[in-house]
């Protein structure tokens, strides 16, 4: 049996200024029909640059160097633009990563999907609309007859997302490309995508071609597994292989570094605990390999803080008794006589909606709808909950950087939420934020050093200029950066580095209670778990306090001692974050268990089970 | 969408209250206002008389309070009541309206052609994009669009009426009508009064154009750059459906508001133009009333030029809503 | 990767501050051969506006009289500049002839072309050596229709006076009026802009409105009917009214990049430090709006100068005596067969608005911010 796509020793090289970029460098692959071919990689690891490759839609810098690609028996390399268009959208259909931009703002969603249909089969117009209405049936959008006729911004991003699959099946292609399709979704939106693309792949017996950062989600859906690491396909084969004996370093680092929900790790190892790399003088990657011993093993196991739960007694009148609160053995319960740092009574934070002529206030978006929770000194609580839940709302209200409608915050006895501007100032000092993004959360016409002293200034700390400087060299020594760094501009830095800077700055005034908003959701895993290893080790070195907003459940549950999951602007369920996660006493903290990608080695022999099975009953 | 389109009229409404406010303020406090110019520096042929000082005391009322005074004239205003002109002794409306069709004649045809060829031409090198063709055009329209429009007009007025007189290119000087005008057929009238507006619908025109097509190219780079773009590639579409269908009817939407925003220029520019080709307009009107100080007309005309360019914005703003669906929701 | 070059301490001091902004803009802008030409053109009509009065003259750039050194020529900048002695000794600013007479021991150096931009050179008043070595009076400039000349590079114009001379003084004002105008506008819109959109609210409200108000008159439409009020009107007042009326697109695109700002993360950032709203305003936002707001302020002073010889055109310009371009294009609409009075100062303006254009060009493709900040 033959693949419906081969491709043979693939490299595609972009010029750019600095020289020629192997962006996929000797890649090969096959898929076959009704199969899903996964392939992981982080950013700048050639994934995507594949995808468009196959599609011919590479930018006019990059061209194919080496390499024949076989669609289907014709050479897709040396097609001319023409003939590609026939494949493009019949043959072979894309899903994109960005479901919000990936539709044409100012067309109706049900134009767009019938133009792929009209622009590749004899059909009336008629006959089109009806495919489409059939499609969006299919694909699961209510009311379809009624939803061809909505612009892209009256959709979800989940309908959108439906949407643009209901485009790319539109002319039965043998291949469907999905570019991390999910990427941009919520978890519960996430697990449905997911499960349309595997009944319609398995219906239609499509190939799929499934591109992604997220192992878990890899574990879910894909036959076959491909590595990539800068360009180069590092390791290659079955699913359950990779997952159960992954052999190549780097694919055991990825493995490893994640934060799954039932990870066993204090500390997580970082790809860097796997592996070496060195970019030669000729620009070729060399990798080294680490061997990771039971022993090194051991010591993510066991080093780090235990998790700091609330009192005896409230956890007591949270309904937890004693043996499900101890689930993990090293978990202490703050002492009964210590009164919490933080205390959020009934916080709401309301926005008006204005509406009409005189843009009257019609009704509330209630993103904060009264929260209530304490921490203690050193503890983290973690803050989980989809996009549009208040929590990120939530976390700037506790801070004051926006005024909450109702409702008290108390941090070590001051009430803050009473505090004018002027009066909060100087709690500033006490209470840090780190935020999301690392691209904008740093001025970039500041350098490092001026981003990093202006707080210290700004609060009095260090007393002098080169008192201040000092500080600051200290403080990147501290985050694991470099004191020649504060001269730098943040541009020339990447991602992961820039948080570390973004850490350091709001460390520079020595604060007690940090909030993390989402501080490593932007970062590759291999980044996210250095970052968050650092957070652990400044917590446990500097006593702090964290309060730990995601979207990732995983992540929040690794982190957190104590944990809320937020919905609607309201806080459903509170509690040790262990417990929780062991045994949830609400429907929705399960469904965002349930829906949180699970690349346990139980699930992916069940799920491939299944496939063989519904496989030999097709057949 | 009614909502929005009701807003924006009110908003609109609310200007123009402020530019009638502004219009009799720089009447009413300006110092060497009509009142206290001082006559010597004045032609005394062209000075008001003791009767249009009168008049004209009595018509911004510069005897009562200011906001009783700007209540009668603005009453006045609404009835359709600007003053007399002491140049033509005759009420300033009817002098504006005698002017409008002159202006019109050359702001709007060259509009129109501006509108119809910037938007080929810039889809054109939006296509042809980097290559030598579109370069050497981008190229020219970049230095067209640096010359000032009086100057393009005194150069062709050099070429088609001095250098070029006598041959069969030679073009009227100026003016709107050839002396002879009256005794002309219908046709004849029709070709010389499309000659004489040539040379000034050039001028009003290629500014313009240049800008509009580099702004249409500018956007469409912008637009191609989208995730909607690659999604219509995807999907196996043809360049031109493309180019036109998904990317061209996005930059209608910042086009569409570059109409409101041009208009001012487009009516300043007409004030200069009219004179340098003595076009008996609107502008040639305002530039000789400011000459002879004739208040009541000057005034009138700043008040119709800027209500004529809130119009044009209000305008765009309504064929905004059409262009971007996502307005009507908002 | 940045972490793998681990230095000796003591780097800290020794480290190279990495180019900012404004450094990496100016490397981009220098890249671009055209943007760079048209720098070098404005740069060269700076240098002829400043030396002027060296360039094109009848006063001596310096002279040695009774004793004493005197700057005549600085006269061309501000009249109250001349040495009161030479009109006491009632020089009637025929100098050459006077210096001879009056002081036989004075020797003066004389600008490169002896013509005057305010008025005819009369005959006798300059002497050139002819073949043989002798000095013969030179003839004055001729009343009209002075063709270009050996002796009028660009003809003459209104009764005899050097088009060169007032072209080469012209300069002045026609980048004055850039200059300063165009600063005053910046000033005005940087200022509104910030304050609408840091602020918001009712105060965005008001701002907003002013600004739609100014839109709608048409620029020239209110410089001619603020003209035609103000009675006394002199350079000064001239490019405080083109200030006054250009400044609405820098205040919206200002307004427009403090809203967009206001809502980043970086400046979050600095709220949680304690930075109070005019630090915020100024330290963290202004330094980011400011890059996009250059563009049109490069070219609004193309517009103010184009605006300006546009006045002078209609007569409303630079009140005299200046000289200015339009002012020469003014006489020159007044006989179309005297062409070179269109011509050259027509071909003045082209090159000066082309040359800021381009250099607004440049400046906007060196502080894009696709290519300025590089995400890695």
């Amino acid at each position: 049996m033959t693949g419906i796509i081969e491709i043979q020793n693939l490299r595609t090289y972009f010029n750019t200024d600095n020289g020629v970029v192997k962006a996929v460098d000797d890649l090969s692959l096959t898929i076959m029909p009704g199969h899903t071919l996964g392939v992981v990689g982080e950013s700048g690891s050639g994934k995507s640059v594949t995808s468009l490759t196959i599609m011919k839609l590479l930018a006019a810098t990059a061209e194919i160097n080496t390499g024949s690609v076989i669609f289907l028996g014709q050479d897709i390399v040396h097609m001319s633009e023409k003939q590609m268009r026939k494949l493009r959208g019949s043959e072979i259909s894309m899903i994109f990563q960005e479901p919000m931009s990936s539709l044409n703002p100012v067309h109706k969603v049900g134009h767009q999907v019938m133009e792929a249909i009209l622009e590749h089969q004899d059909v009336t117009k008629n006959e089109a609309r009806e495919r489409t209405i059939e499609l969006f049936e299919e694909v699961g959008i209510p009311d379809p007859a009624e939803r061809i006729h909505y612009y892209p911004h009256q959709m979800s991003g989940g309908q959108k997302q439906r949407v643009m699959i209901a485009m790319a099946l539109s002319c039965n292609p043998k291949l469907l490309i999905a570019d991390e399709p999910t990427t941009a979704l919520d978890v519960t939106v996430q697990k449905q995508i997911l499960d349309l693309i595997c009944a319609l792949r398995d219906e239609r017996q499509m190939a799929v071609l499934f591109i992604t950062h997220d192992l878990g989600v890899i574990a879910e859906i894909a036959d076959d597994v491909m590595v990539m690491y800068r360009g180069k396909v590092v390791e290659q084969g079955d699913v359950l292989d990779i997952y159960e004996n992954p052999q190549h370093p780097y694919t055991q680092g990825l493995l490893n570094c994640r934060p799954r929900l039932d990870t066993v790790y204090k500390r997580l190892p970082t790809v860097s605990d796997f592996m070496d790399t060195t970019i030669g003088d000729d620009g070729n990657m060399t990798i080294t390999a680490k061997e990771m011993t039971d022993e090194r093993k051991q010591f993510f196991i066991n080093t780090g803080r235990g998790r700091l739960l609330h009192k005896h007694s409230e956890l007591q009148a949270l309904g937890y008794t004693d043996d499900s609160s101890s689930v993990t053995k090293d978990a202490t319960c703050v002492s009964e006589s210590e009164t919490p740092l933080l205390n959020v009574r009934d916080l709401k934070v309301h926005f008006p909606v204005r509406q009409g002529l005189l843009q009257r206030v019609v009704g509330h978006v209630k993103a904060v709808d009264g929260i209530s929770f304490d921490i203690y000194r050193g503890q983290t609580l973690g803050l989980v909950g989809e996009s549009g839940c208040g929590k990120t709302t939530a976390g700037r209200a506790i801070l004051q950087l926006q005024k909450s409608t109702a409702g008290e915050v108390v941090f070590d006895g001051s009430v803050v939420s009473s505090f004018s501007r002027r009066k909060m100032r100087p709690l500033r000092q006490e209470m840090q934020i780190i935020f999301q993004d690392p691209f904008g959360s740093m001025n970039p016409r500041m350098t490092i050093q001026a981003a990093i002293v202006e707080p210290m200034k700004l609060q009095g700390i260090g007393s002098s200029r080169t008192d201040r400087i000092d500080r600051a060299a200290a403080l990147l020594d501290e985050v694991g950066m470099l004191p020649e760094h504060l001269r730098r501009y943040p541009h020339e830095f990447s991602g992961g580095q820039r948080q570390r800077i973004c850490i350091a700055r709001s460390l520079a005034v020595e604060p007690q209670f940090i909030i993390c908003d989402e501080s490593v959701s932007a970062l590759d895993v291999s980044v996210q778990a250095q970052v968050l290893n650092l957070l652990n080790d400044l917590q446990e070195r500097r006593g702090l306090t964290y309060i730990f907003i995601s979207h990732d459940l995983s992540v929040v549950k690794f982190m957190a001692d104590m944990m809320a999951v937020m919905k609607d602007g309201k806080i459903v369920e509170f509690g040790p974050s262990e417990a929780i996660y062991r045994n949830p006493r609400e429907e929705y903290t399960r469904t965002l268990i349930e829906a949180t990608p699970c690349d346990d080695l139980e699930n992916i022999r069940r799920l491939v089970d299944q496939r063989n099975k519904q496989r030999s009953g097709t057949i | 969408m009614a909502g929005y389109l009701i807003r924006r009229i009110l908003l609109g409404l609310l200007t123009l209250l402020l530019i009638t406010m502004v219009v009799y303020a720089l009447i009413r406090f300006m110092p060497g206002s009509p009142m206290d110019t001082d006559p010597a520096m004045m032609n005394p042929d062209k000075m008001p008389s003791a009767e249009d000082l009168e008049r004209i005391k009595k018509a911004y009322g510069l005897d009562k309070p200011v906001y009783e005074a700007y209540w009668i004239w603005l009453s006045n205003l609404a009835s359709g009541d600007m003053g007399i002109s002491y140049n033509e002794k005759k009420p300033v409306t009817d002098v504006i309206e005698s002017r409008v069709w002159a202006t019109l004649l050359l702001t709007v045809p060259s509009l129109v052609i501006a509108y119809l060829l910037a938007i080929p031409i810039g889809l054109w090198s939006t296509i042809r994009s980097g290559k030598l063709d579109e370069r050497i055009a981008g190229v020219s329209l970049y230095m067209l669009y640096a010359i000032p429009s009086f100057i393009a007009a005194l150069f062709l007025q050099l070429l088609f009426a001095v250098k070029l007189s006598g041959t069969a290119w030679e073009l009227p000087l100026m003016g709107m009508h050839h002396s002879d005008y009256d005794e002309m057929g219908v046709i004849a009238q029709t070709w010389d009064l499309l000659q004489h507006m040539l040379l000034p619908v050039i001028c009003f025109t290629y500014v313009s154009l240049a800008y509009y097509s580099r702004f249409i190219k500018a956007n469409m780079e912008e637009v191609i750059r989208q995730d909607y773009i690659r999604t219509a590639r995807a999907k196996g579409l043809g360049q031109m459906r493309i180019i036109l269908h998904h990317a061209f009817r996005n930059t209608l939407i910042p086009f569409v508001t570059l109409l409101g925003l041009s208009l001012p220029s487009l009516l300043g520019g007409a004030i200069i133009l009219e004179q340098v080709f003595n076009w008996p307009g609107m502008g040639q009107l305002y530039f000789r009333s400011i000459g002879t100080r004739d208040y009541p007309v000057i005034m009138g005309l700043t008040l119709s030029l800027s209500v004529l360019t809130l119009l044009g914005q209000l305008f765009a703003d309504i064929l905004y809503a059409f262009v971007d669906p996502r307005i009507a929701y908002k | 990767m940045t972490d793998n070059n681990q230095q000796p301490s003591g780097a800290l001091t020794k480290a190279t501050r990495s180019p900012g902004f404004w450094v990496l803009a100016w490397r981009r802008f220098r890249r671009r051969k055209l943007s760079m030409l048209a720098l070098a053109v404005v740069m060269c009509l700076s240098g002829i506006a400043v030396f002027s009065p060296m360039i094109a003259g009848t006063k001596p750039i310096v002279c040695k009289y009774k004793g004493n050194l005197y700057f005549p020529c600085l006269a061309y900048f501000n009249a109250d500049w001349e040495n009161p002695i030479f009109h006491k000794d009632r020089f009637r600013k025929r100098y050459p002839r006077n210096l001879r007479e009056k002081d036989p021991e004075s020797w003066a150096i004389y600008p490169l072309v002896f013509q005057d931009p305010y008025r005819p050179v009369r005959d006798g008043e300059w002497q050139d050596k002819n073949g043989d070595g002798e000095w013969v009076d030179r003839p004055g400039n001729p009343y009209h229709g002075g063709l270009p000349s050996k002796l009028n590079f660009f003809g003459t114009y209104k009764r005899g006076v050097d088009v060169f001379a007032s072209m080469v003084h012209g300069t002045r004002i026609a980048l004055l009026v850039g200059f300063v105008s165009t600063g005053i506008a910046a000033f005005i819109g940087i200022t509104l802009g910030a304050i609408a959109g840091y602020m918001g609210g009712a105060i965005d409200m008001v701002i907003s409105r002013i600004i739609e108000l100014v839109m709608c008159i048409p620029g020239i439409v209110l410089i001619l009917a603020l003209i035609a009020v103000i009675d006394k009107i002199n350079i000064w007042i001239m490019m405080a009214i083109l200030g006054l009326t250009s400044w609405t697109g820098m205040a919206r695109l200002t307004r427009a990049e403090f809203l967009k700002l206001k809502q980043s993360e970086f400046v979050a950032a600095a709220q949680s430090i304690g930075a109070g709203p005019l630090r915020i305003m100024f330290r963290h936002i202004l330094p980011n709006a400011l890059a996009p707001v250059m563009v049109p302020i490069v070219f609004g002073i193309a517009a103010a100068i184009k605006v300006e010889a546009g006045l002078s055109l209609l007569g409303f310009g630079a009140p005299p005596p200046n000289p200015s371009w339009g002012t020469v294009l003014n006489a020159g609409t007044s006989n179309y067969t005297e062409w070179w009075q269109i011509v050259f100062p027509g071909i003045a303006i082209f090159i000066t608005i082309l040359a800021y254009n381009l250099i607004g060009e440049g400046v906007q493709e060196a502080t894009d911010p696709r290519l300025a900040d590089p995400k890695d």
